[in-house]
């Protein structure tokens, strides 16, 4: 059934173009070299260390690692992360 | 874009979390709508981070559905910065002391400047402003207002022809116009003197000129009584200047008659003040008044209210409010019967005094005659008629011909 509804939110995105994070509910990361990560449309925060940040998002979690982080900002599913970013990873549920 | 600037009047908190995973109540509290900021995780089991002051409360209510313990570490902000100005003693002593001395300062007398008096004259106003409280060092709270100040220098110091006071500040401004009495000129310009009035002449008294009419004549109004130009006009009119016309002087006393109707109604009421009074003290604001002293109303049935309004200053601006004096006189209402007589002989005294203001303290009343007398509509009217000896001249300048 999620497959299904997965397989008709790309094809509308494909045939109308629209922003895939808002289709997919799939979270957008910018970054601004490696000093800063804004995450958006994520699920939850999972974990936050100084050298670790795990962020929850559809069908597995994003993990960040780096030196001296600092959540300069938190609101509702968009955070904003500072500090030296060294790795950006995404995860799938299956793998944990 | 979602990064906003903290706004700094509202107050911030920086709050520790402690427990297991603390950076999940940072989330609970995101996902609940609270903005955090500035998270830093210290160590394995706590983490920090900023709220707003006004978070706070349901920040306690969040916290008691969770495990972790919180503690408020220190404020920041507009809020927290007033509060510690607040704890100053001091500094907070010494700012009302020191607007309570401008507002003092601004409430004095500081300087009188007088301008176009000489130093005699400057002397004695300076010394009556002071008999009303104006000099250099005391409260203009107690001052009357330059309007005043003004009629009353002007009453009390006679050679004073004009005196303006005007206020700016703390200082007064005094700008005076001495009296010069004028010497009247003895060269008035040749003139005759002609009939003010109409009337039969008494008696004449001619200083200079040529007497036109006779004891016994009747006169009319503009009539030549005495002349400047001496000998026949005809010369004049020839430009002899052996007789160069002068200014005509004397005096003119005629029978003048003068007619008056009065009316005096027979019940009659008009208030009078019996001297009883009370003084409230209000403090004037904003369209307002709040009574400070006495609270209680006079118990008068009728009565007269005088009020006296005393502004403050601070530096160079009038403050809001004002000191308000009222004074409550007792009034009496007065109702007379006069019966006929009595209003007759009322209405001759009232109508006696009319005449004597317009004849003057030099005319005489010789007759006094009631043509009419009849009372209708509770009213008694009478119609005199009075005959009077007076001085009828009036100055009458001989046109040169241009």
């Amino acid at each position: 059934m999620s497959k299904l509804k997965q397989r008709i939110g790309s094809m509308l995105q494909q045939t109308f173009d629209l922003p895939s994070e808002v289709t997919l509910e799939l979270p957008r990361i910018t970054m601004v070299g490696s000093i800063h990560a804004y995450i958006e449309n994520h699920h939850g925060l999972l974990v936050f260390q100084d050298q670790e940040l795990r962020v929850k998002v559809y069908g597995g979690f994003v993990r960040i690692k780096g030196e001296r982080f600092v959540l300069k900002m938190m609101i509702e599913q968009e955070i904003l992360l500072e500090g030296t970013i060294n790795e950006v990873t995404f995860h799938s549920d299956k793998e944990r | 874009m979602f990064y906003k600037r903290q706004n700094w009047f509202k107050g911030s908190c920086t709050i520790q979390v402690k427990g297991d995973f603390p950076e999940r109540f940072f989330d609970f509290c995101v996902r609940k709508g609270i903005q955090v900021w500035n998270v830093r995780r210290q160590n394995q089991t706590t983490c920090q981070g900023t709220i707003y002051v006004s978070d706070l409360s349901q920040i306690r209510r969040l916290k008691r559905e969770t495990i972790y313990k919180i503690r408020l570490q220190k404020g920041q902000g507009f809020p927290f910065l007033v509060k510690a100005t607040l704890r100053q003693k001091p500094l907070m002593i010494g700012s009302i002391l020191a607007v309570l001395f401008i507002f003092i300062l601004s409430n004095i007398v500081w300087k009188i400047e007088i301008e176009g008096l000489n130093e005699d004259l400057e002397r004695k106003v300076t010394k009556q402003l002071e008999s009303y409280g104006v000099y250099e060092g005391n409260f203009q709270w107690s001052l009357e207002s330059p309007g005043v100040l003004q009629r009353k220098l002007l009453e009390d110091i006679p050679e004073l022809l004009w005196v303006g006071i005007s206020k700016t500040g703390v200082s007064y401004h005094l700008e005076g116009v001495e009296k010069t009495i004028v010497e009247e000129s003895e060269n008035t310009p040749a003139s005759h003197l002609v009939a003010e009035k109409e009337g039969v002449v008494v008696d004449l008294y001619v200083e200079k000129g040529q007497p036109l009419v006779k004891q016994n004549d009747t006169v009319h109004v503009n009539e030549r009584l005495i002349s400047g130009i001496l000998g026949e006009e005809e010369e004049m009119e020839e430009k002899d200047s052996d007789n160069p016309p002068v200014a005509a002087e004397g005096e003119v006393i005629a029978k003048v008659w003068y007619r008056s109707e009065v009316a005096i109604p027979l019940r009659d009421s008009y208030g009078v003040l019996t001297g009883d009074s009370e003084n409230k003290y209000y403090v004037h604001a904003s369209n307002k008044l709040f009574p400070i002293w006495n609270f209680r109303n006079p118990d008068y049935h009728d009565y007269q209210i005088e009020v006296e309004e005393r502004s403050f200053y601070f530096l160079k601006w009038k403050l809001p409010f004002s000191f308000v004096k009222q004074t409550v006189y007792q009034k009496e209402k007065i109702e007379v019967d006069r019966t006929s007589k009595t209003a007759k002989t009322l209405a001759l005294q009232q109508s006696r005094r009319k005449l004597r203001q317009e004849i003057g303290v030099d005319g005489e009343i010789i007759d006094e005659k009631i043509l009419h007398e009849k009372e209708e509509n509770g009213k008694v009217k009478i119609t005199l008629y009075y005959t009077v000896e007076e001085d009828i001249v009036k100055r009458q300048p001989i046109s040169q011909g241009d």
